[in-house]
């Protein structure tokens, strides 16, 4: 015991007498421990952690296209909804849900807020309970019946600040009064974020579909309601596709549809559904932090690995002087232990830090990022991994060393130049570390290439200088069109008079935000030659205050009214796909059943859903000529010369000047628009960016390490090549062409296994092959000269050998 | 061929500067084969590394042939040594990861002779020491004669006017340093100016004048008889 402690102290002391391998040996730890727990807590909690509801694996969501007209998915409609509930021979509870908007009114300022329809059966059937009071009943999920709302706890906690007794209590929802019958815990989420049709809810009301929806003809004209269901026990994923295939086949012929409007369902295992979007980048971090955390590992057994061979010397002495070998591999250990929990609690700041990082700065598609706490089985995981390395790569040359006999080593250590072994191990180390940091750095230059690439794009519209304020004229409060456009009018004239402003416009849909799609037929095409566009509702001027250029035709005027025949302006997409060859300026169609639509002009393309997925075809109308669902939904658009914070006061102020109940929900700029658009990319870039450069910064510590090694075993070499004649530019090349023969080695390894590596980010590059010339030229170039610059320091130490120093070094 | 004069070495210590060679006046006429005595830690394998330009850090004069090497930089000094010198070592220092050939051919890559001379220079060399057939060798496959065979070898492969030699049979047996010494002889014998530090007598015996160093000073020097009488002298802090 007493020689334990004895060993422990003396590790403190090596290491405190060796504070440059210290630090690099528990940095390098703690950048491997800490990044890997980092990420494996983010993909534990967001690929693997179960769903917060009962037997999440057994729920299964069902989701149609169109693949007629090439369709995103559509949720189902509510008539297909109740036949998927009613003749499925697969589930034991089905529930339908919908995403809602209400103004919410009556407490404080008016409140645009999330909401989610929902039948009845969606709390039985996730196994979850209000925190207070209670869930809907299936008389209230009946149209017509009472309006009941559940509220989220974070809604009821910070609108109504927790109120005990809110049950029972009414609030304003499109000014219509909901009467409060439960609060949900705060875990809850549904629609789950991630999942199809769904946003993060701040209340939820029955979804009672009304009778409209359900009749025949509304089949094929409005989808949108998501549909979850959950297995019966023992039935497959696979035999509940192939029922609702049937279900879908049944009801298509019974209701005759055909043409492009048939659909195709799909069932998907909800959990894997949820995170299939953010699947790619988790992938891609899991591999980034795995090549990070393989490079640490690498460095630490290269450090170790030198250190040892350092001490063969004292380890011979000891040996010498009657150490037995337990003794000496203990010392080893010893301080290999130490090295390793001074580099695991560095490695835990560093996880900590870095979770808190990717929850403040993560980008908000990936569902439950935020949810992410520092993961006890990962952290694990990596303590032990790092900690086996180290007391591995401690343990091995000890081993060795304490094998060895002591007159052996001493004549050993009077030779010149390394122990072969140690420097053959020790090459292999540096060149794996080199092709690891290899393939990241490709990774990130390809990724940071796609980037710039999508930035330098041309967007379609022009983002600077444009203040976005959205407001919600619901029906409720404006059940008359004409009262409605009046006030939207007199809003957009106030606004246009305000100091600065150049031009203002209002949409019911903004590129980047959100989207809307319409189905519409050609003139003298077949009845069921149904096709998809994009569709925005704006007001005259949307085009000049967008800085979207009309490529031919008129902008929309105030003369475009319900009583004058329905015009659209299309964008350049849809007028080469379905009008080519040809002007589409005259040319006719019809949108549902409303009279046709003649186009009166054509737009620049605009991106729409991303800027990385190609400008949709888009169909503009007047939003004062036609009315639709969405005819209540005002995005203003304001471009100005001024400051855009200063501008959005007053603009506030207009908006309560027409109507003091108007909710102000949104307000951006478009470059925000833009920028949040491409978040996630920009996420990306930056964690394999950061990753690359501490695997370029760690493989480049391997090097010096390596090449230190090599220059302090060869010193009396060194000597001797001097004493022979050697100039200093010899010397510098003895030592670089070893560093360069390992960079350029491990870059041959990295090159390769990139070219397998680079399939996993394919689909995420934009414009730019994974066989980019410039990334795989420049990047191992940069590499290796990273490589050279990190052994340029130990070279030049060996051309300040004295030789005579050196050759007296026996 | 090389005069030094008033050559002085010092190291600074924590105490303040120690001297490890002073006033050194020295006169070597080429064709000499000259022994260097003293105790251990009197200056001889400075005074070696001084005359073989390994140490830049010294005052004084010192003129090899024409140059005047004290007023040359380092690497117009690095030109010299190896032009004129060869040096031998008592640990021979052969290089352990190249070949008896291959470390023949090291001090030859240093200066600019073509790889077809340098083969047809390393091949005379092996076949005037006999050591052809150890070619391929590594030096740790040879005994320790064998291996300072080689290190006489190298030091005389581009025909030096100069062999510097410290201690050079310090590790071998009596035979072997034997021989190695009636290689210096036939060298010497053959114009090779030759300097070695020795502490065997027996050694000293096969040269022409024998320089005594005591604490840094001359001690005795047969050429110049007055070189330095205060043998007693102690080291100066």
């Amino acid at each position: 015991m007493e020689s334990l402690v004895q060993d422990i102290r003396y590790g403190f002391r090596m290491l405190r007498k060796n504070p440059g391998f210290t630090a690099i040996a528990v940095l390098t730890l703690a950048i491997g421990i800490g990044a890997s727990t980092a990420i494996f807590s983010v993909v534990d909690t967001v690929l693997l952690r179960p769903l917060p509801y009962q037997q999440p694996d057994r729920l299964v969501i069902v989701s149609e296209t169109l693949p007629g007209m090439s369709t995103e998915e559509i949720g189902v409609s509510a008539a297909e909804y109740q036949d998927y509930r009613d003749r499925n021979r697969s589930f034991s509870q089905v529930a339908a849900y919908e995403s809602a908007g209400f103004n919410l009114t009556g407490v404080g300022q008016p409140l645009r807020v999330n909401a989610a329809s929902l039948s009845a059966s969606v709390f039985p059937l996730l196994g979850v309970s209000p925190e207070l009071g209670r869930g809907f009943t299936q008389d209230e999920d009946r149209y017509g019946s009472s309006s009941v709302v559940v509220l989220s706890h974070a809604l009821w906690d910070r609108q109504y600040s927790g109120d005990p007794n809110i049950l029972g209590k009414t609030v304003k929802l499109d000014e219509k009064p909901f009467t409060v019958i439960g609060v949900m815990p705060a875990s809850f989420r549904f629609p789950f974020d991630g999942a199809p049709l769904s946003e993060m809810a701040d209340l939820w009301v029955p979804i009672a579909f009304a009778p409209d929806r359900l009749s025949p003809e509304n089949r094929t004209r409005e989808f949108g309601v998501g549909f979850i269901g959950r297995l019966k026990p023992g039935v497959s994923r696979e035999q509940a596709q192939k029922d609702v295939d049937s279900i879908a086949t049944a009801f298509m012929q019974q209701y005759g549809y055909s043409g492009t409007l048939r659909v195709v369902p799909r069932a998907y295992a909800f959990a894997t559904r949820t995170v299939e979007k953010a699947r790619p980048l988790v992938v891609l971090l899991i591999l980034a932090v795995a090549c990070v955390l393989v490079i640490a590992c690498a460095n630490v057994a290269n450090l170790l690995l030198a250190r040892a061979s350092h001490r063969s010397r004292e380890m011979a002495v000891r040996s010498a002087v009657g150490a037995n070998t337990a003794r000496i591999v203990r010392q080893c250990l010893v301080e290999s232990v130490l090295l390793s929990v001074c580099g695991a609690s560095a490695g835990i700041i560093v996880a900590v830090v870095s979770v808190a990082g990717l929850r403040r700065f993560g980008p908000a598609d990936v569902p439950r990022l935020h949810d992410v706490t520092l993961h006890p089985v990962v952290l694990l995981f990596t303590l032990v991994l790092s900690v086996v390395t180290a007391i591995l790569f401690g343990f091995v040359p000890a081993w060795r060393l304490a094998h060895v006999a002591p007159q052996a080593c001493l004549k050993e250590s009077t030779q010149a130049g390394p122990a072969r072994g140690t420097q053959r191990l020790q090459n292999s180390v540096a060149t794996i570390e080199i092709a690891a940091a290899l393939v990241l750095l490709i990774a990130g230059g390809l990724m940071l290439r796609s980037f710039v690439r999508l930035l330098d794009s041309p967007f379609g519209f022009d983002p600077k200088g444009v203040l976005v304020i959205r407001t919600l004229f619901d029906r409720a409060r404006y059940p008359d069109p004409a009262k409605r456009q009046a006030a939207q009018k007199e809003l957009l004239d106030r606004l246009s008079h305000l100091p600065g402003v150049t031009a203002v416009a209002a949409a019911s849909h903004l590129p980047l935000s959100d989207t809307r799609q319409i189905g519409f037929r050609l003139e003298h095409a077949a009845a069921d030659d149904y096709h998809w566009a994009q569709n925005s509702l704006v007001s005259p001027g949307y085009f000049r205050s967008m800085g979207i250029s009309l490529a031919e035709g008129r902008d929309f005027t105030e003369q475009d009214r319900p009583d004058t025949p329905s015009v659209a302006i299309i964008s350049e997409k849809m007028a080469k796909e379905y009008f080519p060859g040809r002007s589409p300026v005259g040319q006719r169609f019809q949108w549902g059943d409303r009279a046709f639509f003649t186009i009166t002009g054509v737009a620049a393309d605009v991106h729409v859903s991303a800027l990385d997925a190609d400008p949709p075809p888009m169909i503009y109308t007047s939003m004062f000529q036609v009315e639709s669902g969405a005819s209540g939904r005002n995005a203003f658009v304001l471009r100005s010369k001024g400051e855009e914070q200063g501008l959005f006061q007053e603009v506030q102020q207009q908006v309560w000047s027409v109507d003091k109940d108007l909710p102000i929900y949104n307000t951006t700029t478009l470059a925000k628009l833009v920028s949040e658009s491409v978040a996630q990319r920009r996420f990306t870039v930056l964690l394999l960016g950061s990753f690359s450069v501490i695997a370029m910064l760690l493989a480049s510590i391997g090097l010096f390490g390596v090449i230190s090694y090599l220059v302090a075993e060869r010193t009396r070499e060194f000597g001797v090549r001097m004493a022979l004649g050697a100039d200093r530019a010899s010397i510098y090349w003895q030592v670089l062409k070893r560093a360069a023969a390992l960079a350029v080695g491990g870059c041959g390894i990295g090159l390769l296994l990139s070219l397998f590596a680079s399939r996993l980010l394919q689909a995420s590059l934009y414009q730019v092959s994974r066989f980019d010339w410039p990334t795989l030229v420049f990047v191992p170039l940069l590499l290796v000269s990273v490589a050279l610059f990190a052994a340029y320091w130990p070279a030049r130490r060996a051309t300040r050998v004295d030789p005579m120093v050196a050759l007296r070094y026996e | 061929m090389i005069q030094l004069r008033n050559v002085e070495r010092t190291y600074k210590t924590g105490a303040g500067v120690t001297y490890v060679l002073r006033r050194i006046n020295l006169d070597i006429r080429e064709g000499e084969f000259i022994t260097i005595m003293g105790p251990s830690g009197s200056g001889k394998s400075t005074l070696l590394s001084i005359v073989g330009m390994l140490d830049d850090s010294w005052a004084g004069e010192y003129y090899l042939l024409e140059h005047a090497v004290h007023k040359l930089d380092r690497k117009k000094r690095a030109d010299l040594n190896r032009k004129y010198i060869g040096f031998v070592f008592q640990s021979y220092h052969l290089l352990d990861n190249l070949t008896v050939y291959e470390n023949l051919d090291v001090p030859l890559s240093y200066r600019n002779i073509s790889r077809s001379q340098r083969a047809s220079m390393v091949a005379e060399i092996l076949d005037r020491f006999q050591i052809v057939g150890k070619k391929d060798l590594y030096p740790n496959q040879l005994s320790g004669g064998q291996q300072q065979l080689v290190g006489v070898a190298r030091a005389v492969v581009g025909n030096p006017k100069l062999i510097l030699a410290d201690e050079p049979t310090g590790n071998l047996h009596s035979s072997q340093a034997k021989e190695i010494m009636e290689l210096f002889k036939k060298l010497n014998d053959q114009g090779t100016t030759i300097i070695q530090v020795t502490h065997s007598e027996a050694n000293a015996e096969y040269s022409d004048r024998t320089i005594q160093l005591l604490d840094g000073w001359i001690a005795k020097d047969p050429a110049n008889p007055e070189a330095n009488p205060a043998v007693a002298v102690p080291q100066s802090r």
